[in-house]
């Protein structure tokens, strides 16, 4: 019932929206008219020429000055207003709500008194921040080129990668208030058409007055809300977008953000980075196999830890046991209280770091890495070991080239941290077992979120905790969905030549 | 949930899922167990074991393939009317149950003697009941997933007991064959007890994909896999104690590992304890599958979790009621075992003559009347 309600009330909007209010032949109508439409706001400024026979209409705010000089005066100057309405570049619109909207892209609008067609020239202003490498993806080899907050240069820098008419660009608006425009880029031919549809439609039912960045657009459309995994990638970064997009993926990007969100997006998928590719085979793999390593340690380390303090002491080898003994016996609170205390305070420096001025935030850093932690020991409040594990364990969730990522895998620490206080081993085992639970059950846009592991697709094993030399990858991946499977003939047929004619 | 009920499985998370199965709570204390009933010919009770179950599982075959939509909960009305069929199909969600509880209190007695003594059982109870709870909720594909990823944990199993090989004596083997046949044959009723999950092939063979005689194979492959590990397990603990210590050790495989002490970490037992936990939860959780499917079919019920999480409590009460001490969990071992040997072993094997003697033959002759 209350779909059905939605639905109608959508359509009534649509109805709305293609509504059109012609234009009067009244120059004075025209005029009064869009200066209420605006509210009398100052930025829309009138010029008028000719003794008040024609106005050129503008928001000052949003156009390029020497544009309007360029596209409109000088044709303007030369011809004159008859002429011009005939020969010139404009576009002839006699719809009010479609000249307001031009307007408000930064279009300025020339009216003449007796005709209800109005002129529109492209007089937009573009304020951009130059292309430059995105400070948190940056890669030592390879591209050095990041999205910026314009969607047309974004999708300008990824068509410049893919050269090839199968991309395919399609715009929406999201927001029913700001009118966000919204671009959904795929690849005919690879990218599963099911997908895109369900991107589309997904995109289509958001129903919000605000769209502001894409972890907006991402809550809407992602499956499991209640999760506090990340299931959609997140990158500023043109080859990972390309190289996804590749395998089949669908990307979203949006206007006044630099973020492009990519579906479906597997857990393993946030180990990934363009590095990895950019290096030999070997560094890559070890180097993945270190980032898989990292989540271990990341999410149970200090669990690990706590257990054999509080429990299982027989589990340190007996070289070991005097060391650890004498580091915590001194230590007034019990292991989950120092853990708590250490996994809190960083989380604090972190925090604290990230905001503020780079020279600043070196000083908290060492305030609060240096002289906290030595403290904290001298003065008894937490022991030795728990310092090195628990900024092991941070230095652990920084590893994962993923923000999104490594923000779970620290907030998955207090759970498993408090489970094996109480419980020792059997504690991590069922915390880690549930986890298990949780990953296998979600699925993104229709693919489970662990695959290649569980579901197992040994296949896909090439890319996930190892990476094959490139021209071994012959399949994409299953978890993108992609309907063309093989990338590659063979590649190195010339090698194959070598050994023959030996 | 809904998208992934109606997938089928494949045939290899169908070997899991039942290796997984067969394997739980037994394994532990599987060679003791052994010892008791054969001495150190209990191997050949285990090989016996192996070859009845294989039997049994043929049997299971021949019912299934007869009615290759339904399990067990749907067949069992077909075969024998709705009356005798649902009273039928009580009687086995009662016994699910049964070994539900049985093994949450197998592994509750386990932890209290081994690494928790002062933890309160109902809390591992209910830890592990409602794991297992979360796990069934999620339907059977994502069980598949699970069962096939943490079978990792057989291999790195397999190499702790490697670890052990080095102190063997293969002399403790001999004498071959000196154990009166009766002794021999109740070691194979106790290894039977360990290897009871193929029970669920009744339940999973509907939803795997392939043809009859593949899924067959598959199922005796699982079967074989069990019995070579259990095979192992029971060499190497024979093989380390002595034919007169190991009457003194219940969980032989936790005491040859304790023995071994690695440079980096001591007392391996421990980390074998918990991946032990993850075998026994994925038994637990298909018997719990199979009990939660049996009454929502019963009922013919849209919503299964609410069966699922009833079943799920009144196995912790009961388990609670029983509790962990010596003497209630051996009394109840012992029902148990006589339960098994109905439900698991002869009904079977009834039910596989009733199929193609009388019912094929009732089908015949009604077909013949239209």
């Amino acid at each position: 019932m209350k779909s059905f309600r939605s639905s109608g009330g959508r359509q009534k909007e649509e109805k709305r929206k293609q509504e059109t209010v012609p234009n009067s032949t009244s120059l004075e109508d025209n005029i009064t008219y869009f200066i209420e439409a605006f509210h009398q706001s100052d930025d829309l400024k009138l010029r008028i020429l000719e003794e008040g026979r024609t106005v050129l209409l503008y928001v000052e705010s949003l156009v390029d000055q020497e544009k309007i000089q360029n596209e409109f005066f000088k044709p303007y100057m030369q011809m004159g207003d008859q002429e011009i309405m005939k020969v010139s570049s404009g576009k002839k619109v006699h719809d009010r709500k479609k000249i307001i909207k031009m307007l408000l892209k930064g279009h300025c609008a020339f009216a003449t008194d007796g005709s209800a067609d109005m002129l529109l020239f492209h007089t937009t202003s573009a304020f951009n921040r130059s292309v430059e490498e995105p400070d948190n993806e940056k890669v030592v080899r390879g591209s050095h080129e990041g999205f910026v907050d314009n969607l047309m240069i974004n999708i300008n820098l990824i068509r410049k990668r893919i050269e090839n008419e199968n991309l395919v660009v399609t715009f929406d608006k999201l927001g029913k208030m700001t009118n966000t425009k919204v671009a959904v880029v795929y690849l005919e031919g690879v990218a599963n058409p099911e997908l895109v549809e369900k991107v589309k439609t997904r995109l289509k039912d958001i129903s919000i007055d605000f769209v502001i960045s894409p972890g907006f657009i991402e809550e809407f459309i992602e499956d499991h809300t209640y999760s506090p995994f990340p299931q959609m990638i997140n990158t500023e970064r043109p080859d990972k977008t390309v190289a996804n997009l590749m395998e089949g993926r669908v990307a979203v990007l949006s206007e006044g953000s630099s973020t492009c969100l990519m579906a479906p997006a597997t857990f393993f998928a946030f180990y990934q980075s363009p590095d990895d590719y950019n290096s030999r085979w070997f560094t890559g793999t070890f180097i993945r196999l270190i980032r898989l390593f990292s989540f271990i340690i990341a999410i149970g380390l200090p669990a690990f830890y706590i257990s054999i303090v509080g429990f299982h002491f027989e589990v340190i080898p007996k070289d070991l046991v005097i060391p650890v003994k004498s580091s915590i016996n001194e230590i007034a609170y019990p292991p989950i209280i120092e853990a708590l205390v250490m996994v809190i305070i960083i989380e604090l420096i972190r925090e604290a770091g990230i905001r503020l001025p780079t020279p600043v935030g070196q000083t908290i850093g060492i305030v609060g890495g240096l002289v906290i932690g030595d403290a904290i020991v001298r003065a008894g409040l937490v022991s030795n070991f728990m310092i090195i594990v628990v900024a092991l364990t941070a230095i652990a969730s920084f590893v994962v080239p993923s923000n999104e990522m490594s923000t779970t895998l620290r907030l998955l620490t207090f759970p498993l941290i408090i489970l094996s206080a109480t419980l020792g081993f059997v504690g991590i085992v069922f915390g880690m077992l549930l986890l298990l639970i949780h990953l296998s059950r979600m699925e993104s846009f229709g693919t489970p979120y662990f695959a290649p592991l569980a579901p197992l697709h040994v296949k896909d094993l090439k890319d996930t905790f190892i990476r094959l030399p490139l021209f071994k990858m012959n399949t994409r991946p299953k978890n993108a969905q992609p309907i063309k499977k093989k990338t590659q003939t063979t590649s190195r047929e010339w090698r194959r030549d070598g050994k023959n004619s030996k | 949930m809904a998208k992934t009920a109606n997938k089928k499985i494949s045939r290899r998370q169908f070997f899991f899922i039942i290796v997984q199965t067969q394997m739980g709570v037994g394994v532990l204390s599987l060679p003791f167990d052994l010892h008791q009933a054969a001495k150190q010919d209990g191997w050949i009770s285990l090989l016996l074991a192996s070859m009845a179950i294989q039997l049994i599982i043929v049997a299971m075959w021949l019912t299934a393939s007869t009615f290759p939509d339904d399990d067990l909960i749907a067949f069992l009305p077909k075969l024998f009317g709705t009356i005798i069929g649902n009273l039928l199909s009580v009687a086995y969600y009662l016994y699910f149950i049964c070994i539900c509880v049985l093994i949450l209190i197998l592994y509750g007695r386990m932890l209290h003697l081994w690494i928790l003594p002062n933890t309160p059982f109902w809390l591992l109870a209910i830890l592990l009941a409602f794991t297992g709870f979360y796990l069934i909720s999620s339907g059977l594909l994502v069980m598949a997933r699970i069962y096939t990823f943490v079978s990792i944990l057989l291999v790195i199993i397999f190499f702790l007991l490697v670890f052990a090989l080095r102190d063997i004596q293969l002399v403790y083997l001999l004498p071959v064959g000196q154990t009166p046949v009766p002794q021999i044959f109740k070691g194979a009723q106790a290894a039977i007890l360990a290897m009871l999950g193929y029970i669920s092939f009744f339940f999973l063979y509907p939803h795997t994909k392939g043809t009859p005689t593949e899924r067959l194979k598959t199922m005796s492959y699982a079967n074989l896999f069990v019995t070579l590990f259990y095979l192992f397990v029971v060499f190497v603990s024979f093989t380390y104690f002595s034919t007169s210590e190991i009457a003194f050790v219940p969980q032989p495989v936790l005491y040859l590992l304790k023995a071994i002490e690695l440079h980096i970490i001591s007392r391996v037992d421990l980390f074998l304890l918990s991946m032990w936990i993850v075998s026994v939860a994925t038994s637990f959780s298909t018997y719990l599958f199979m009990a939660s499917k049996g009454v929502t079919d019963m009922f013919h019920s849209k919503k299964p979790s609410r069966f699922a999480l009833f079943s799920t409590i009144t196995i912790v009460i009961a388990s609670l009621i029983v509790g962990i001490d010596e003497q209630p969990i051996d009394s109840f071992t012992q029902f148990v075992t006589h339960v098994s040997m109905v439900f698991s072993t002869a009904m079977p094997l009834c039910l596989m003559l009733y199929t193609v003697t009388i019912h094929r033959f009732v089908r015949r002759k009604r077909d013949g009347k239209i």
